[in-house]
């Protein structure tokens, strides 16, 4: 608004400028970067060793199947009265939609309620205003602690302690996957609003307006279409994880998966796989176009009739003003299918219950019983106070370390760090060149004279191409991947890394697409004009302009990854997931499994820090 | 008296910024303030506007002097005097209508705050439609304010000076992102509704051609003190071009 269409130009100008001045003697960042993330990926390919010999068995079975999915049983031996496969896969997908749905509305006002007290822009500044902000302090700092707990535990082992501690109940494992979510919203949503350009907020305050009252008038509104795609990006993830909870037994989509791989159901696989696959990538489509609508003006379609008195005036106008269509729609659609997820019964939809009927001592036993299996086992035959428990619960933790958690946490960092820079290096090769500015025949719409029709295809087919494959490899989850993965590959950890990176991949490509996609476009152009090749454009353009941005998603995907590995792990690979896994389902020890669940989140928190600190200093730059 | 500096002298850290200034603006009246970039317009209008506090000196508005007032005063204080600063502080992807009420907040409480979120009322609207018009943009009534040029932002930002039913209108550069003839046409808007309301206008601006045609006072500024405070008739040539004279090391 107001502000020259040269500005941003020119103040990159400046920036060269004086990055060159700097630049001179000092080794370039951007090459000791990419220098150290080399040299981190040959450490953690050390670490994790070769991959095993291919287990003897033909993988051919499995992916021949991919062309031939089945709406009917495999299983010759069904008995009479089973539920036929197509519905019950249907009724799964349903269930599936429904527990993230449940979810989600428990996650997104708690984190709206949360993310209020995480934020700072709304705290009222001044001379005398000074005590509320030490009053606001402290509960800022709670909340924050608070929602970074919560999602330094990954779902999946949300879901396993809650399963654990209050029984098999689908409304468990809603509130686990509404646990982290929630946290991550309230961490995101304040960021967004912390993040605003407060102009807007200044202005009302010095008309008059109260700094809470300024804060919903303009910065909730101005928040308000990155929180809007940000939770519904976030709802797709909802979709993934609960599809995953099948893994433990709710029933979801997951289970189906898992018995069908198993049972080497390979057609009946795939049907449920490329269900999956279309749910998610309609989500992610909707997700994308409501991010295009919600920053863009809605063209005008009607003109405004005159009128005779200004009541009048005001209808038409309202009645002719353009406006999207498709948030309005989402609402209400959101609205409605929560609804209906909630309260299924009263639309007359047959649904599980969200709670088992079981009495209430029942379940307060199970509670506390479960509650002393997660005390340590030295204090709870020996109490705290009395002599020597202390030392014997350190004794314990120290022997566990030892035994196995040096090497399982070790082993989660190093399947996270390979597969984030593997990614990292692929994104490199691969996402700016399927961008829509790139990808066409006149890159950035750069008149590049006389070109064949051939060319203009091929560049348009291998945008498609890999922006389809950007979506196909983040739509189905991790813990999806890396199951079938290991049973392909044999178990080590280099499945779970390849899970990993070709999931990141998809969400990189997003990302950055995005970020390129919504670049200024004068200094690329500039280059393309004085006869510069898509690679040098790319090269002395794309890369330095969103190098520190595109490293800052690293950090961020990094964090993410370490939590996701802790739980691939369970699929057999020695690293923090195995030995939850092993500690609950072997021998119930649930206070060795608690150690390494606050590991895992211990790691995280630490990582998290890390992130804050180098995206800080990146900010900076 | 509606406006009064009093010996006011401000700076920013080391970084002196206004000088010993002393000035008087009655109500009703209406003032351009010129001079070149850094001399300190933005900073007095500020000033003016309560946003920023003296370093020495005084300043009055409406009577009372900011500096002792409770918070509580200074907030209906603030609510009398409608300040439009050069970014405008509008909210880019709201409905023109929804700007124009944010010039109301001061005087309703959170509640309505809250429900203006979710409903607005006819009168609200009746009420924004007749600011628009003589505005001159009332069929932007309910367009995303992003949509509008840069000229008609500027009038959405009016209206809501407007809506806060001001006293003062303090107003930076307001013709700095637009045409000659619409910055004329802006101008004339100000003074008129500044007239027939009896509104104290303070506007900063570049173009000395159009001051002298609209503003029967001019304030020089330059290196943060006053050159002249006179009416356009009696002001020398010599006097405005001393004021935008670029010395060898000095390029704003
Ligand atoms: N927030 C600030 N912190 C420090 N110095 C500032 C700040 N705002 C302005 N200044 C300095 O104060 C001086 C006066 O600035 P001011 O914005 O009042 O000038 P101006 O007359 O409005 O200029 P222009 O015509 O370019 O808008 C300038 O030298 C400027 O660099
Ligand atoms: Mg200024």
């Amino acid at each position: 608004m107001g502000k020259s269409p040269l500005a941003p130009l020119v103040s990159e100008r400046l920036q060269q400028t004086s990055r060159q001045h700097l630049g001179k003697k000092r080794i370039n960042g951007r090459k000791i970067t990419i220098l150290v993330l080399f040299a981190l990926l040959a450490g953690c390919i050390h670490h994790l060793g070769p991959m095993p010999e291919r287990p003897p068995g033909s993988t051919e079975g499995f992916f021949k199947a991919a062309l031939s999915p089945t709406l009917t049983d495999q299983s010759q031996s069904l008995p009479d009265g089973a539920t036929p496969f197509s519905n019950r896969i249907l009724k799964e997908l349903a269930t599936t939609l429904r527990y993230s749905f449940i979810a989600m509305s428990m996650a997104v006002p708690a984190g709206l309620f949360l993310g209020f007290f995480a934020s700072t822009a709304w705290w009222p500044s001044g001379a005398n205003a000074t005590l509320s902000r030490l009053l606001l302090r402290p509960l800022h700092l709670a909340v924050r602690t608070t929602t970074t707990l919560m999602r330094s535990v990954h779902e999946l082992i949300w879901a396993i302690l809650l399963l654990a501690a209050l029984g098999h109940d689908p409304m468990t494992a809603c509130i686990a996957l509404a646990l982290p979510f929630t946290g991550t919203l309230a961490k995101v949503f304040s960021e967004i609003i912390d993040e605003q350009i407060a102009l807007a907020h200044a202005h009302a305050i010095t008309s008059g307006a109260s700094p809470l009252q300024a804060f919903l008038a303009t910065l909730i509104p101005q928040s308000f279409p990155d929180m809007a795609t940000y939770t519904l990006y976030r709802f797709e993830c909802s979709l993934r994880s609960s599809a995953v909870l099948g893994f433990v037994g709710i029933e979801t989509i997951g289970l189906s998966i898992r018995k069908s791989f198993e049972n080497n159901f390979y057609n009946e696989l795939w049907t449920e796989l490329y269900l999956l696959l279309v749910v998610i990538i309609i989500v992610d489509i909707m997700g994308a176009r409501l991010r295009k609508q919600l920053n863009s003006i809605a063209p005008r379609t009607k003109n405004t009739p005159p009128s005779s008195s200004t009541a009048e005036r005001i209808k038409s106008l309202k009645a002719t003003t353009p406006r999207w269509k498709m948030p309005r729609i989402l609402l209400w659609a959101t609205l409605l299918l929560t609804l209906i997820s909630w309260f299924p019964g009263a639309l007359g939809i047959p649904a599980d219950q969200l709670v088992k009927d079981s009495s209430h001592i029942d379940r307060s036993q199970r509670v506390s019983h479960f509650i002393t299996k997660l005390t340590p086992q030295p204090l709870r035959e020996n109490p705290l106070g009395q002599n020597g428990s202390l030392a014997e619960t350190a004794a314990w933790a120290d022997n566990l370390w030892q035994t196995n958690g040096k090497e399982a946490l070790i082993n989660t960092l190093a399947m996270a760090t390979a597969a984030v820079i593997i990614s990292a290096l692929l994104a490199w090769l691969i996402i700016p060149w399927g961008s829509r500015a790139i990808a066409q025949r006149h890159p950035l719409e750069v008149y590049s004279g006389q070109t064949s029709q051939l060319t203009n295809i091929l560049w348009k087919s291998y945008g498609i191409i890999t922006r389809l494959f950007f979506i196909l490899s983040r739509a189905i989850p991790e813990y999806i991947y890396a199951y079938l993965l290991i049973g392909i590959l044999g178990i080590s950890a280099w499945p779970l890394v390849f899970a990993l990176a070709v999931h990141n991949l998809g969400i990189l490509g997003r990302l950055w697409g995005e970020v390129i996609e919504n670049q200024p476009t004068p200094a690329p152009k500039q280059l393309l004009y004085t006869g510069s090749s898509r690679l040098q454009t790319y090269l002395h353009s794309f890369i330095p302009s969103s190098f520190n941005r595109f490293l800052m998603y690293l950090f961020y995907r990094w964090e993410t990854c370490v939590r996701e590995a802790t739980v691939l792990g369970m699929l057999g690979f020695a690293s923090l997931g195995l030995h939850i896994q092993l500690a609950r389902s072997f021998s119930r020890a649930y206070d060795e499994m608690l150690y390494y669940v606050l590991l895992g989140a211990a790691m995280i928190l630490i990582g998290d820090l890390i992130s804050v600190l180098l995206r800080r200093s990146l900010k900076k730059q | 008296m509606s406006l009064k500096l009093n010996h006011l002298s401000h700076s920013f850290g080391s970084h002196r910024t206004l000088r010993d200034i002393e000035l008087a603006i009655d109500t009703g009246e209406q003032v351009a303030l010129i001079g070149p970039s850094g001399c300190g317009k933005t900073t007095l209008l500020r000033i003016l506007g309560t946003q920023l506090m003296p370093t020495q000196g005084t300043v009055r508005q409406l009577g009372t002097n900011s500096a002792d007032l409770s918070a509580k005063d200074l907030k209906t204080l603030r609510t009398k005097i409608a300040f439009i600063p050069q970014h405008l502080g509008l909210v880019p992807n709201v409905s023109v209508l929804r700007n124009i009420l944010n010039g109301g907040l001061g005087k309703t409480g959170l509640l309505s705050a809250i429900r203006q979120m979710l409903y607005v009322t006819k009168a609200e609207t009746q009420r924004v439609y007749q600011l628009l018009e003589r505005t001159g943009i009332s069929e932007k009534l309910y367009d995303r304010t992003d949509s509008l040029s840069g000229g008609q932002q500027q009038r959405v930002a009016i209206a809501r000076a407007l809506y806060q039913n001001p006293e003062v209108i303090l107003a930076d550069e307001p013709t700095s992102a637009i045409d000659p003839a619409r910055a004329r046409s802006l101008i004339e808007l100000l003074t008129q509704l500044s007239q027939e309301e009896n509104i104290t206008l303070a506007v900063s601006m570049h173009n000395l051609e159009l001051a002298k045609a609209y503003f029967p006072r001019l304030i020089g500024l330059k290196e943060g003190t006053v050159k002249f405070d006179t009416p356009p008739a009696k002001l020398k040539a010599e006097q405005s071009q001393d004021l935008y004279l670029i010395k060898p090391q000095d390029h704003g």
